[in-house]
């Protein structure tokens, strides 16, 4: 249960990468990996999904007050502030 | 004269080549520092002594630098393993002990705030049939979770899952493929009830949904993981689970067609008697160092060749033949004889990086002798090879052969030409074998067994 449950949680907060070509740099063990030995060990690893999705949470707030400023100041200034512009 | 090993590039801080006779390991600066904690661990000298780590000593003669270019901080020098083997020509029991030992080190380690920074099967082999851990260099300081859980799956866990649950033989896709079996890879293999299969959702459905849904960075996970509580503690845990997954797995003891051979062989008690006295007389008359048996079946003539050689490799296709032989050999504790699955007629190139990362079977074993016993028929009928070939064969091996053909008159090939349209095989004749023989080679003896339908030669290739 704890298994399906963070699949589904980093299903929802991660990127689907399908299609990539996944790797293995020697000393790369792979994201995914790491976290699946972790269930493997019966750890509870939802803890790791939980900061992963508060990352992205912050993340994408960060980015959404840094346009909302842009646009602020573009609306101000009439032009792009490339200082806080995404690119 | 010194030169390297072409499968150890992968880790720029160890590299494995030979000087002379010696097998020599660099060591990075980094790698120094982790060899040096090793070496003050009590389970290092523990586990070299029991022979399940390859013996390993200072080494301070000249070394070559990297192949990167820059010196070693430190060279060791490792005891030799007789024969190097790869995972593809070894049964399913001796996987499974081999990946049993890595979990094994990998614990020990842990105990003593070491670790492992990979997890393939190329880092052990076997002396006969006791596996042991040879890559030094990767051990490190712990910290985190194993990172060579991922190649542990591909190479040893998959294969004995897929092997186990599914019957599929792991051989020919571990040949395929360097680094194993993906995570993906065997999740398409599982569906149904079998997804349900002990440590099949974690290791294979769980493990390959997030390979390809996560994306973070691995040194941001583990950093995260660190983050969460995670420690050494758990990666002992991590490692327990597997090795209890992995002592529970097992195969049917199905008969498979070489099984029972040496019950349902045509050999009355005096062809037997007579066989055994030729091959040890055959072998006592040189030197016997390393034998090559092929198509060794239960390894009766490899054990009869082991009391005067050093160490014997006994090859043979049916992979279950060759596990009950090592299950054998491993419950005795024999240390001479290295049973492998190969078929003949198709044995193991180089694989990797320019076909030279894994050795082919030929580069790796440079016999004294050679048995090939109630071979050529199945080679020659059975596979079609030209008599010539086979002969060609035999002698690119340039040692001592004792080889047996079987008549047409006898049962086994009458067998097997009823299964060949009539005519194809006019050449298999006993006088054209023996012209072909000693065109390449000097036939020192012949015996014919008593049962008149079968022929052992001694013979040595020519200059």
């Amino acid at each position: 249960m704890l298994c399906q449950q963070l699949a589904v949680l980093i299903g929802r907060i991660a990127p689907d990468t399908r299609g990539t070509d996944v790797t293995i740099g020697y000393l790369d063990p792979g994201s995914g990996s790491l976290i699946a030995s972790a269930v493997v060990g019966g750890v509870a690893a939802a803890g790791v999904a939980v900061r992963q999705a508060r990352h992205r949470l912050t993340s994408r707030f960060s980015r959404k007050q840094g346009e909302a400023e842009a646009t602020s100041q573009k609306t101000e200034s009439g032009v792009d502030d490339p200082a806080t512009t995404e690119a | 004269m010194s030169s390297y090993e072409p499968g150890s590039f992968r880790d720029p801080d160890s590299g494995v080549f030979t000087v002379g006779d010696k097998l020599l390991r660099g060591l990075s600066g980094p790698a120094a520092e982790s060899y040096d904690r090793l070496t003050a661990t009590s389970f290092f000298l523990r586990l070299m002594a029991s022979g399940q780590i390859v013996g390993t000593t200072e080494h301070d003669g000249e070394a070559p630098p990297s192949p990167r270019g820059a010196p070693w901080a430190r060279v060791v020098e490792h005891e030799r393993v007789p024969v190097v083997s790869h995972p593809y020509e070894w049964s399913f029991a001796m996987l499974r002990d081999a990946a049993a030992l890595q979990l094994d080190v990998l614990r020990a380690a842990l105990d003593e705030g070491m670790s492992l920074k990979d997890g393939t099967a190329y880092n052990l082999q076997f002396v006969g049939s006791r596996p042991t851990f040879i890559d030094i260099g990767s051990f490190e300081p712990a910290s985190g979770p194993w990172p060579g859980y991922r190649q542990f799956c591909q190479t040893m866990l998959f294969p004995l899952m897929i092997q186990a649950y599914l019957g599929v033989p792991f051989q020919p896709l571990l040949r395929g493929s360097i680094d194993g079996l993906t995570p993906s890879d065997v999740a398409g293999m599982f569906s149904g009830l079998q997804r349900f299969r002990r440590g099949v959702l974690r290791n294979v459905t769980l493990h390959s949904v997030l390979e390809r849904r996560v994306s973070t960075a691995s040194e941001q996970v583990k950093t995260d993981l660190k983050a969460s509580g995670f420690s050494t503690e758990m990666t002992k845990a991590t490692v327990k689970n597997l090795a209890k997954l992995v002592h529970g797995l097992g195969v049917a003891r199905r008969g498979s067609t070489w099984s029972d051979y040496r019950e349902t062989c045509s050999y009355s008690d005096a062809d037997a008697d007579t066989k055994r006295g030729f091959v040890r007389s055959a072998l006592a008359a040189g030197e016997s160092r390393l034998v090559l048996d092929l198509g060794a079946n239960d390894g009766a003539y490899s054990r009869l060749a082991a009391e005067q050689a050093d160490y014997v490799v006994a090859v043979d296709g049916d992979a279950m033949v060759v596990d009950g032989l090592y299950r054998q050999l491993r419950t005795e504790g024999k240390e001479n004889i290295l049973p492998l699955v190969m078929n003949l007629v198709d044995p193991s190139g180089g694989l990797g990086w320019r076909n030279r990362e894994r050795a082919a079977f030929h580069e790796r074993v440079r016999p004294d002798a050679l048995l090939a016993l109630a071979l050529i028929h199945h080679l020659s009928i059975g596979a079609n090879v030209p008599l010539l070939e086979v002969v060609s064969w035999l002698r690119s091996f340039g040692c001592r052969l004792v080889v047996e053909f079987v008549h047409t008159d006898d049962a086994q090939v009458k067998r097997l030409l009823a299964n060949k349209p009539a005519g194809l095989f006019d050449d298999y004749q006993r006088e054209t074998f023996e012209e072909l023989l000693t065109e390449q080679f000097l036939v020192h003896e012949e015996q014919p067994l008593p049962s008149g339908t079968r022929t052992l030669y001694l013979a040595e290739p020519k200059p």
